[in-house]
Formats: structure tokens, sequence, C-alpha cells
């Protein structure tokens, strides 16, 4: 049987390079004055440049990790940490330098803004260009701020969340090198009881060659509080390596609940180094959606620390890697309390080469009585240069649990081609029914809004007259 | 290794000569038997597998090639099947309690054979040991470690398997014994129609601390393997199961599957799985599955209504789960009263 030409995602309009002028950019590479310069730039609180020196010490001591991707060929010491558009932090999109508005016009954000947004930060290279929020959750208390103001604005709350208690910068190489040089971001905080029906949006854009982005997001759910937050990337594709080391931070307290959403959609030079975690209170609930398509290697694995009696976490994942691809990603569920419950399921696709890995964690701690977890992992290879990896650690301390964990990795079957076949559908009919099923489950975690958007962005051509 | 049970807190002893081991074979003249000691030197096959990894850690390899004091090598001829199974009985005792054996199986071209390896008595010591087994074109080797050594004991144990075409090798492990065990089994399916099957069990009680790995290589087209294994944890026992499959490119039409199933006796159990799927071929069918937790209480409720009392009815369930794979073992004595019996008294303490 002919195998289906499953293309890849199309990449023409996030491929557009601007010509922006930048203000301002450090030298390539990493140093104490590289990291004094940024700091001076934004005009920083001393307690945050003094926070950024002692994280580019830890980062200077800890060694590259030796496992997941191979990043022999990345080279910090080329990437420029701090690049700054010649734009101001705006709250209109008319006010937005007409070059960068074209673009994220194209990505098809401001219409978005409009449409199914309740607030919209937009991030170019080092800088946040745009923030806004509707007025009405302003009125209830909600903040929706860049990091950058928030770190001026709110001192207070973000000297004790910043990269304290959640993620800090001794938790691994790149979670350090975030803390020394991290640009821009943003800080949501929803009061008591506050229920933002409308997602929130962040979409990161990265325009210079060989920069780096290193945006900070912390996000903040109170008692009884309820948050959809979006995250989308991309990038243009350039010939030397662009770096993204993020880091989000979510607290979700008592009945609170935060669903996280990201399309990942970097340009096949881009090393995404991104780190990922949520602690969740009493009867809280984190939601991780997470869509994996671009980037030439990615590492992320969203973390949720079950804290309170309770807590739920769930992560759906998809992972799309093509040539020159090695997307290696997965989830942690930790749980510390009685009564908390986990889901992971993640599908991977694999093609001309592609390499695609789940590596996660499912770890029960003594005090986690009566937890309950499940981990299902599936990989669809459509040809035999691909790869395909499975790693879970499944690790118990405690009797009074349910766990199952259950993987399989294989090809689109002929049984099922046959039958759909027997059915009346077209051989390339079949397969594009397959391969849509496939990746149903994160579809429909989306709201449909954005689901339209993530199909618009994966679009999954086959050959022969699909629609 | 990472995760694995830490071997830096196990002390290597000092030599010492191991002498009673006892081999019971009725075969007549299609085996050949001979103490590795008194070989003029390793077989060629043997040495030819060099490049093949294998083992828990370097060290234990090593220290079984430089120093060991016993073990067999058995040669099963051409076209012969060898009904009654080849046991090894590796007894220790107070004089006997440092055994380090390296043990070689060739089974020639559609030759059958069992053999069953018993580590069994004494109470505090070491054992170390390697088995390579060879099972050439179109035959079947029966393999059954068990392991109900002391209390006391460390134990260690290396094994290579390499499946020819056509060729089966059905594995089992019967891990009860020692204070501190690993065992590592890596698996070669290196020709086409190669099939590897374990069926495994393991019991951990009190501060026992398991290590076990099964690592099945998957070369050649239509290689079929299969790990399954089961065990109990009661009191402060750990254990750490690794099973990697891993399906090169060209390994066309294989099929995989592995499976463990824990049951979680008592709080203060650890149990560490890392059940690791690779797959370089599209054309495959692999899966693997993991499960953990308590004896379901509405089945302990039915044994219990039943007149059983709560130790009794648990140990119903442990057998349950553990009895199928003990069923396997073709050695009758050991089968029926020292392995059910073992387990029946470590569960009701």
């Amino acid at each position: 049987m002919k195998k289906p030409d499953i293309k890849e995602i199309d990449f023409s309009i996030y491929d557009v390079k601007d010509n922006v002028k930048y203000e301002y950019q450090t030298g390539k590479g990493l140093s104490k004055e590289v990291v004094l310069e940024i700091s001076e730039q934004k005009n920083e609180p001393s307690w945050m440049r003094d926070f950024r020196l002692k994280a580019l010490e830890i980062y200077q001591k800890m060694p590259m990790p030796t496992w997941g991707v191979d990043l022999s060929q990345l080279d910090i010491d080329s990437i420029i940490a701090y690049i700054r558009p010649s734009a101001k932090m705006q709250r209109s999109w008319d006010e937005v330098p007409e070059e960068i508005r074209r673009t994220f016009e194209r990505l098809g954000i401001p219409e978005a803004e409009r449409k199914a947004l309740a607030g919209v930060g937009a991030q170019y290279d080092s800088e946040v260009v745009y923030h806004n929020i509707k007025e009405s959750l302003t009125q209830q208390g909600v903040i929706f701020e860049d990091m950058d103001t928030a770190v001026k604005k709110y001192p207070d709350i973000i000297k004790e969340y910043f990269m304290t208690k959640n993620v800090t910068p001794h938790d691994h190489k790149f979670a350090a090198l975030h803390a020394a040089i991290w640009s821009g971001g943003t800080f949501v905080y929803v009061p008591e009881g506050v229920k933002v029906e409308v997602p929130l949006q962040a979409y990161f854009r990265m325009n210079a060659p060989g920069s780096g982005q290193f945006e900070h997001t912390l996000i903040i759910a109170d008692k009884g509080s309820e948050v959809h937050f979006i995250e989308g990337c991309s990038a243009p594709q350039y010939s030397v390596s662009n770096l993204h080391a993020g880091c989000v931070e979510l607290f979700v307290n008592e009945g609170a609940r935060i669903i996280y959403s990201t399309i990942e959609n970097w340009s096949k030079n881009t090393y995404n180094l991104n780190t990922k975690r949520a602690i969740v209170e009493k009867d809280g609930i984190i939601e991780w959606i997470s869509g994996s398509f671009g980037s030439h290697k990615t590492m992320l694995y969203p973390a949720s620390i079950l804290k309170g009696e309770g807590a739920k976490a769930e992560y759906t994942g998809v992972t799309f890697a093509a040539k020159g691809q090695h997307l290696d990603t997965g989830s942690k569920m930790i749980h510390l309390a009685p009564h908390t419950s986990s889901k992971v399921l993640a599908k991977s696709i694999s093609k001309d080469g592609g390499i695609s890995s789940y590596r996660g964690l499912l770890k029960i701690g003594p005090n986690a009585e009566g937890a309950k977890a499940s981990v299902q992992c599936e990989g669809l290879m459509l040809d035999d240069i691909s790869r395909s990896d499975t790693m879970p650690v499944i690790e118990i301390e405690n009797d009074n649990v349910d766990i199952g964990h259950e993987a399989k990795v294989g090809r689109i079957s002929d049984e099922q081609i046959f039958y759909l076949m027997s059915r009346g559908l077209s051989e390339d009919d079949a397969r594009a029914m397959i391969v849509r099923g496939f990746v149903e489950p994160i579809a429909k975690a989306l709201p449909l809004e954005y689901a339209v958007e993530m199909n618009r962005l994966i679009k999954l051509e086959l050959e022969g007259a699909i629609g | 290794m990472w995760k694995r049970v830490s071997m830096e807190e196990i002390q290597q002893p000092s030599y010492k000569e191991y002498t009673s081991a006892v081999i019971k074979d009725l075969s007549h003249d299609t085996v050949k038997i001979k103490e590795t000691k008194k070989l003029a030197g390793l077989p060629t096959e043997i040495l030819a597998l060099r490049d093949k990894a294998f083992g828990i850690e370097g060290k234990f390899i090593n220290m079984v090639k430089d120093f060991y004091n016993a073990g067999f090598h058995i040669e099963i001829s051409q076209n012969s099947n060898v009904e009654k199974p080849i046991v090894i009985d590796y007894i220790t005792n107070e004089q006997n309690n440092t055994l380090i054996d390296y043990n070689i199986i060739e089974a020639e071209a559609n030759s059958q054979v069992t053999i069953v390896f018993d580590y069994n008595s004494g109470t505090k010591g070491f054992h170390n040991g390697i088995t390579q087994v060879i099972a050439k074109e179109g035959s079947t080797v029966n393999i059954v470690k068990i392991q109900r050594l002391g209390d006391e004991f460390n134990d260690f144990d290396n094994n290579l398997v390499i499946v020819g075409k056509n060729a089966m090798v059905n594995w089992s492990n019967v891990v009860i014994g020692s204070k501190v065990s690993a065992f590592d089994v890596a698996v070669y399916l290196d020709e086409v129609g190669g099939t590897f099957t374990s069926k495994s069990i393991f019991l951990g009680v009190d501060s026992q601390k398991y290590d076990m790995a099964y690592k099945v290589y998957h070369q050649a087209p239509k290689t079929t393997s299969s790990v399954d294994l089961k065990g109990a944890l009661k009191g402060s026992a750990k254990a750490t199961f690794i099973g990697n499959i891993d399906i090169k490119k060209g390994a066309k039409k294989a099929k995989a599957e592995e499976n463990e199933t824990v049951l979680l006796l008592d709080k203060t159990v650890k149990s560490v799985a890392i059940p690791a799927l690779y797959c370089g071929e599209d054309d495959v069918q692999a899966n693997h599955s993991a499960s953990a937790g308590q004896i379901d209480e509405d089945k302990l409720y039915y044994v219990m209504s039943r007149g059983f009392s709560l130790e009794e009815a648990r140990l119903l369930m442990v057998q349950a789960i553990l009895n199928p794979v003990i069923d396997l073992i073709p050695y009758d004595p050991v089968r029926e009263i020292i392995i059910k019996g073992h387990i029946g008294r470590r569960i009701i303490k």
C-alpha cells in the first residue's frame, strides 16, 4: 500500500522576517556585564538585579544536562541574550510600530483578541510590545500585566513568588540561565472566586537571528477562581541557532482551576528548553494542554505538584516531529497529598526522520493515600526512518494507590485501512481519518476558536483529494 | 545507574573457594557438561560476544570474569531433545558462602533443553554470576532461575541471551530470597524469527531490596518478545523494575509486549517501574503496561466472609497472582514445598 504523504506544517506565514530596527542589544554570550546591562536597561529594582547575578553564578557552576536531546551544537556564547525592538509597550494596536503590528496581524492575534480573548500580551524578541485586558476584568480585580511592569508595580508579590517557591534557579542549568537573563512575559493574578470565562493569551515572537527569548510567566489563581491561559510561539527560520528558555510558574490555590494551553511552533533552528511547573493546593485543578510542532530540539516536561488534598492534574499533549527535529517532551506528576489524581495522555507522530520522545515521571509520595493516576502514551510512526521512544518512570511509596500505565507504538495498520475502505472510503480518506482521529483529543481540549487556529497551524495535508 | 538499588553499600568479599554445586543431569550423551574452571579457554562463540552489552554494572561482570569459582559449560548437541530438566543446585553454607559462577549454555541447532538454576540455602553470603545463553537456529531453551538464598545474602546475576534464527528462549526468574538482589537479563534477537518470552515473579518482604531489569533488543525482522513480571511487596521492601524494549530499524514485523503488575501490601513499601519503549521501525506492534495497587477490598471481603482471616485472604490473593508462574517450574520438590511454602510463611507472619 502507498504511504500517505503527510505534509509538514506550513511555515510560510510564520517565516516572514521583519526588518525591524532594534534600539538596543547586548553583545553575544553571557557574562556579569551582560546581566548588569539587562538589569540597567530595564531600570530594575536592586533586589532583582542581585537575584539575576546570583542566578548567573549558579548557572556557571551547573553542568549541562547529559540526557535528553543532543545539545552539543548549542553555543550559548553566540546567543544574543537581550534584544529590544524600538517600540514601547502599548495598550492599543494602533500605537504598535507598523512592521511589528503587521507580523502579529498575519498571525491573527488582534483579530483573535477582538473575537475570543479577554486579554492579550504580545512579546517581540526580548520585550513586550502590546499588553491589554478587557476593562470588565480589571474591575473585578484581575491583574494581567507584562512581567517587567509587574516587577515595578507589584514588587511585594513578585518578590515573594518569582522563582522562589516554585521553579528556582537551582533546578537545572536552563532555569538558572532563565533567572539571570529573563525578559518579558506575563503576570496574572485572579482574585478569590473570580472566574475568567474567556481565555487570556500571550504570543511570543522571535524575529532576530541568533537571539534568545527568556520570557517569564507567573499566574496566581486565588481560592475558587478560574482562568484559561493560552500561549503561542513562533519565529522565522534562520541558519543560526535561536534559544528559547522560558519559565512558567503557576499557583493554583484552594479550589481554583488553571487551564494552560500551549501551541508551540518555533522555527526549526530553535532550541526550546522550557520549564513549566504548577503547585496545586487543596481541590485545585491544573490542566495542561500542549501541542509541540516546531523547534529543532525541545526539552519540556510540565510538572504538576499536587500538594493539597484532592488536587487534580491533567496533561494532554501532542508532539509532531518531522525532519531534523528531536522533541523530547512529557509530564511530571508528583502526588504529595491524599486523594490526589492525575491523568496523562501523550500522543506523538514521527515522520521523515523526526524523533519524538515521551519522558515522564509519576511519583506517589508516602502521604498520597488513595491517589489515582493513569498514564497513556501512543506513538504513531509514519515511516521507518523516524523514531518514537517512551521512557516513563513510575515511583510509588505508598500502598493505597491505583496506578495504571500503558504505551504503544505502531503505524496505521492495514486492517484499519481495510475496514474503513470496506465502508466505502478511499484509501487516502481512510488514512486522513485515522490521523485526524489520532490528534483529536487535543483539538477537543481547546476552545473552539483556538482549535480552528490550531488546525490552520497543523494543516495535516494528505496526498489526494482530502479536504 | 539512575534509580537503581544502590550498589555502593555492598561490600565485595575477598576471594574464597566454592565447592558445593550439585548438578543433576539424566540426559546421557546428548549433553556435554564441564566445569567452566576446567575449560582450556572460553569457547570462541562466547569470546565473539565481547561487544554485546549486558549485566548490572561493569564491575560485577569483571569480577566474575576474573574470579569465578564455580559454573558450568553446557553444550546440547544438534537435534537432541533433552526431556528431563538439567538442574544446577547452587547450595550455600557457612564454608561455601561466596559464590561466583560463570555459566555458559550453547544449544546447537534444533535442540531442546530445560535448565534450572537453584540458588539456595545459607544465611549470609555473596553471590555474583554470569550466565550466557546461545540458542542456535531452531532450538528451544527454557531457563528457570530460582533465587531463594538466605536473608543476609547479597545477590547479583548478569545474563546475556543470544537468540538465533527461529530459535526460542523462555525465561523465568523466581526471586524470593536475599537482602539485596539484582538481576539483569539482556536479550539480543539478532536473527529472523527469534522469540524471547519471560514470565517472572518476585516477593519482597521486610527490608528486601530488589532490582530487576530486562533489556530486549529487536535487531531482525519477525522477532517476538514478551516480558511479564508479577510481584508483591510487603513491609518496607523496595523493588525497581526496568524493562527496555528496543526495536532497531529494520526489525520489521517485530512484536514486543511488556507487562508489570505489583501488589502493594503495606504502606511502607516502595516500587519503581521504568518500562521504556524505544522504536526505530514503523512496521511493528509494541506495547507495554504497568500497574500497581492494593488488593481489591471487595475481593478480600468476599474471601473473609467465607471464613478466612485477613492474612489468609491476602495470601490467597498473592497466590492467585504468583502461582501461575510458579507452576511453570519443571522441578516438583522445589516448586510445591519450598517456594509455595516460603511465600505462605512470608505473607502470614
